[in-house]
């Protein structure tokens, strides 16, 4: 099992979620997030203008999936939040050691 | 004050003379059945086994009579009397093994809810055993043995053993023992014991009324605090929160502190409420009552939150129909909402009533606090009322009952309870027109945000506002039956105008936004109507639109303003929805959204109603990161709207660009002169420009000959954008800027941006800003042209009007005629002290903004700043103007004729353009 978070713009959230349940994922959990990657956060140009931006504004996707979907979900993700400009955001992937449906108690895959 | 209460000793219920069996109807053979069904316990002794089976078989048979529809009372008091036998057979069977002199030396003694028999399925039993100061040891073996046999029955038991003395002084020490201790009951013993305890009681009662009473109120605030303090709770406890249960409790404890008596009934005729809020009490509880047995029964334990699935099941098992647009399950909670107000109402009223006094100076000192306020209003220590001679006047004018609230809110008071019963029974029953005058009053109640909000609560509760609005009427409790909304209707509107007046504190871009707000009485009316339109089946904007159309032209609104909550009720959710879930960096999406718009005043507006309108949906729900996204759209908007202008004249961020202008300066004399006119140079050329450059252009200026026209022009970097500077004294307008606006577009250049500076002594100062349309890079010949007709045109030599390209077209078809921009102007007073903004809207054509600023012109206006997009076919044209004397035009006659001459300049020549 994998878990794959994902920041991305928040603009993009409906369309990468419509394609992960297409894909197969069964849930998510998406957090409203704030924070800075390379670009630093610091400014944003508008216009020509610069605007004042501490942390900027992003979704934060979370779906725990099996190890086959893996490469088809980031692809996804990829393809549906990707503009090519700074800011498009980060995937990361962890093993996931177990996974527990609290409702009935079962484990594993099955509780994915 | 003598006391009321005179205990009787009380009869045998119907369990205790037939027994449950008969009483109940239940078949002998059913109680064995049921005796099967229950498990067997061969530690227990047979009478608590029996017990137990007396008390599951009677439940049953009063559960088969609740869901056939027994009244909630009938169900509470016929499960109190099953109680009462039970309670009594154990107490013999455990006599009989022990000594049956016991039962003369204690007494037995329901308290709380069994006290009031009002036991619901699952209730506690609260029962206290009063003994003899003098302790026997068969007295204690005697409670061990009852109370070990109520437990072991299946019941939740809260149990003391006390002397009347005791028990008494414990009360005192603690309000929660001493409400529960004032539903005391006789169950069975000694009743001289009982008669003791209970005149020890209303002695101790008696002799600490305003600190038994403060105790109870705080001991209720607490509770509701944890519970819920407002009524419309989508989940409320149907026993603790506001409005529920514990408030008719609350009532009878007080009741019994002050009047030594607690029973609804009583207290009416004793005066100490109205019969018409005993009756409603009365009607509130049995629905109350009703609702709690069930979800008791139904959840099989002590189930008193009033959950969703619970109302759902609720609502289809008491057969709520619903009504277009509104479910079962809304038409349901409507009730309980309504109910709970009533409860709430006579609570507050029978609370403050029986608050303590400002003792004995204060009581005697009230008259000479009393005072009348325009032979129409009574102003007391804690109340607000209509003199008994103006009632009949003043409860049937709307006009009179506002001021009425406005001047309780203000002085921190309470509407008197009759002056409140008054006016709620003519609001239940009249109809009323709206007037000019209280039109006007209203609108003007909605331009204050000082304790709006509370006046308009009020308003709400004495159901006076649904006579001004009448879309209220249908919102009144009116569940949201979703995942989102935390409140009902009504609740979460008023919390939105909380919300937005408390912006007048606010020290962000929020709070100035909102302070600076000319009309804010339009965005209070938009808030009080924005969600009125749901429940029905239509769309609730579009319902909305419709209910704000009639409430403007109730209200007498003038068509801008009635155009302006039109706009911002139909368009409540246009705002986070473009900010939530499109990307607001893309300039055309946010240029398309200022346009539609129109106007920085109705921007800021709908900005402060979508952030009151999501924080109102329940705490926590407007996050940092929403506030953020939303004030970055409002920021993009407003400078589309504003042209980017976002500072005026001097800009402190410049400071360091001025510094070394003034350093070229060789004398004194010269670096005053530098200093003084750099700072009034556009900040936007100081940013695009190096300070040597604009020292050496300035001082070029300044050593001209007074009739001399200076004329730069340089294209920029990076693509298609030129720009050109003119620098001339004018000593009349010359037209100069929509002349080479002209000549820019006759050339085949679109003009972007112009800034138009006076820079003291006549000088004027032009900044143009142009794409040219035809080169992917401009010929340094072409340019040239540019700077030395645009000389020309500067020093009067070339007076021919612009002769622009004609194009070939082909036929327009409908489709895009449609799909056409409309063409608007606006007028924008209030963004900017020292200009009126023009916004214009219309669709692309080439001649368009010379014909636009050569209008400007002859109307007699000075453009200071221009900024010219487009998008598409959508134009989008900012224009600050002032008068020839430099002033901002603050003639609204003048106003008017200036949009309606410019648009209808722009439709002439659109037209034109169209018959093509």
């Amino acid at each position: 099992m994998k878990k794959v978070e994902a920041i991305i713009r928040h603009f993009k959230l409906e369309d990468i979620k419509t394609s992960l349940i297409e894909c197969g994922v069964e849930g998510m959990t998406v957090t409203e997030v704030k924070g800075f990657g390379r670009q630093k956060g610091h400014t944003e140009m508008y216009r020509g203008n610069e605007y004042a931006i501490d942390f900027i504004p992003k979704v934060k996707v979370e779906v725990v999936i099996r190890d086959e979907l893996l490469r088809p979900v980031i692809d996804k993700i990829i393809e549906r939040a990707q503009t090519g400009q700074i800011g498009d955001g980060k995937i990361f992937v962890t093993d996931l050691v177990d996974a527990v449906r609290i409702r009935t108690g079962e484990t594993g895959v099955d509780a994915v | 004050m003598p006391y009321a209460f005179a205990p009787a000793k009380r009869e045998l219920t119907r369990f205790e003379r037939h027994g449950p069996c008969e009483c109940l109807g239940l078949r002998k053979t059913a109680l064995r059945e049921l005796s099967n069904m229950t498990s067997t316990h061969p530690g227990l002794p047979s009478y608590v086994v029996e017990t137990r089976q007396r008390w599951i078989a009677g439940k049953q048979i009063i559960r088969q009579s609740h869901d056939a529809g027994s009244p909630g009372r009938t169900t509470v008091q016929s499960l109190s009397d099953l109680l009462d036998s039970v309670l009594i057979g154990l107490k013999q069977a455990i006599l009989a093994d022990l000594d049956r002199n016991l039962d003369k030396q204690t007494a037995l003694v329901l308290h709380g809810g069994c006290g009031r028999r009002e036991v619901a399925p699952f209730s506690d039993v609260d029962l206290l055993m009063l003994i003899p100061p003098k302790l026997e040891e068969g007295v204690k073996e005697y409670a061990r043995r009852l109370s070990q046999g109520i437990n072991d029955t299946g019941l939740a038991l809260g149990f003391s053993m006390r002397s009347p003395q005791e028990a008494c002084q414990f009360a005192l020490k603690d309000p929660l023992t001493f409400s529960s201790v004032t539903e005391s009951r006789y169950l069975a013993g000694s009743f001289n014991l009982y008669e003791e305890f209970l005149k020890g009681l209303r002695r101790v009662s008696q002799k600490n009324q305003d600190n038994l009473v403060a105790g109870i109120l705080a001991a209720r605030r607490q509770e509701r605090m944890q519970y819920g303090e407002t009524v419309y709770l989508l989940r409320p406890n149907i026993k603790r929160s506001r409005g529920a249960l514990r408030d008719t409790h609350l009532i009878r404890w007080l009741g019994f502190v002050r009047f030594a008596e607690n029973d609804i009934d009583q207290l009416c005729r004793l005066r100490a409420i109205t019969s018409a809020d005993a009756a409603q009490i009365h009607a509130s509880t049995e629905f109350l009552l009703r609702l709690r047995c069930d979800l008791h029964f139904h959840a099989n334990r002590a189930q008193d939150q009033l959950g969703r699935n619970e109302q759902v099941r609720l609502a289809e098992k008491f057969g709520y129909q619903g009504s277009e647009g509104v479910l079962p399950v809304e038409a349901m909670m409507q009730d309980y909402f309504r109910f709970t107000s009533q409860i709430q109402h006579v609570c507050d009223q029978f609370s403050s009533l029986s608050s303590p006094a400002k003792g004995f100076a204060g009581l005697v000192l009230e008259p000479l606090f009393t005072r009348q306020i325009e032979n129409t209003f009574q102003v007391r220590s804690r109340s607000v009322g209509i003199l008994a001679q103006a009632m009949e006047r003043v409860k049937r004018d709307l006009s009179q009952i506002i001021r009425l609230i406005e001047l309780a809110v203000e002085l921190g008071r309470d509407i008197d309870h009759q002056t409140w019963v008054a006016i709620r029974e003519v609001m239940e029953q009249a109809r009323f027109d709206v007037t000019e005058e209280l039109a006007q009053q209203f609108m003007t109640l909605l331009g204050k945000p000082k304790n709006l909000a509370k006046v308009l609560r009020i308003l709400h509760e004495m159901k006076v506002l649904e006579k001004i609005v009448p879309a209220v009427a249908h919102a009144r409790g009116l569940l949201q039956f979703n995942e989102y909304h935390q409140y009902t209707v009504d609740e979460h509107t008023l919390h939105a105008i909380e919300i937005c007046t408390d912006f007048e504190k606010d020290t962000t871009i929020i709070g100035e936004t909102y302070r600076r707000l000319p009309n804010k009485g339009i965005l209070h009316l938009s808030l009080l109507l924005h969600d009125l339109g749901k429940g029905f089946p239509e769309e609730h904007c579009e319902v909305g639109r419709r209910i704000a159309i009639e409430t403007c032209q109730r209200l007498l609104l003038s068509n801008d303003e009635a155009e302006a909550v039109r706009f911002l009720v139909h368009n409540h959710l246009m705002m986070s929805h473009l900010a939530f879930h499109r990307d607001t960096g893309n300039e055309s999406l946010v240029a398309e959204f200022a346009a539609n718009i129109g106007s920085t005043e109705l921007l800021s507006q709908l900005f402060l109603l979508t952030l009151a309108d999501i924080d109102a949906v329940g705490p926590g729900m407007l996050t940092p990161w929403k506030r953020d996204l939303l004030t970055s759209l409002f920021y993009h908007a407003r400078e589309e709207l504003t042209g980017h202008l976002s500072t005026e004249g001097y800009d402190p961020r410049f400071q360091k660009v001025y510094e070394r202008v003034i350093e070229h300066g060789q004398d004194d004399a010269e670096r005053e002169w530098l200093s003084r006119v750099v700072k009034r140079l556009p900040c936007n050329y100081c940013r695009e420009r190096t300070a040597d450059d604009i020292a050496t252009q300035l001082l070029q200026l300044r050593d001209s000959p007074s009739d001399a026209v200076l004329c730069w022009i340089r294209p920029l970097t990076g693509d298609r954008i030129c720009e050109l500077v003119i620098a001339k004294r004018e000593r009349i307008r010359s037209g100069i800027f929509y002349k080479v606006t002209g000549l820019l577009a006759s050339m085949g250049f679109a003009t972007q941006s112009a800034d138009i500076k006076p820079l003291g002594n006549s000088l004027i100062w032009y900044w143009f800003q142009f794409e040219d349309q035809e080169f992917a890079k401009t010929p340094a010949e072409r340019l040239e042209e540019v700077r030395k007709r645009s000389e020309e045109i500067a020093q009067g030599i070339d007076k021919e009007p612009p002769r622009f390209r004609k194009q070939w077209k082909t036929d327009v078809s409908l489709a895009a005629k449609l799909s056409r921009p409309p063409i608007r102007v606006k007028i924008d007073n209030h963004t900017v002290e020292t200009a009126t903004i023009i916004d214009v809207f219309a669709y692309n054509k080439l001649g368009l903004l010379y014909t636009i600023t050569e209008k400007i012109f002859e109307l007699g206006l000075d453009v200071q700043f221009a900024r010219i997009s487009t998008y598409g076919h959508q134009v989008f044209d900012v224009f600050y103007v002032t008068d020839s004397q430099g002033k901002k035009i603050n003639n609204p006659r003048q106003l008017v004729q200036i949009r309606n001459q410019i648009e209808q300049v722009l439709k002439n020549f659109l037209e034109e353009a169209t018959e093509e």
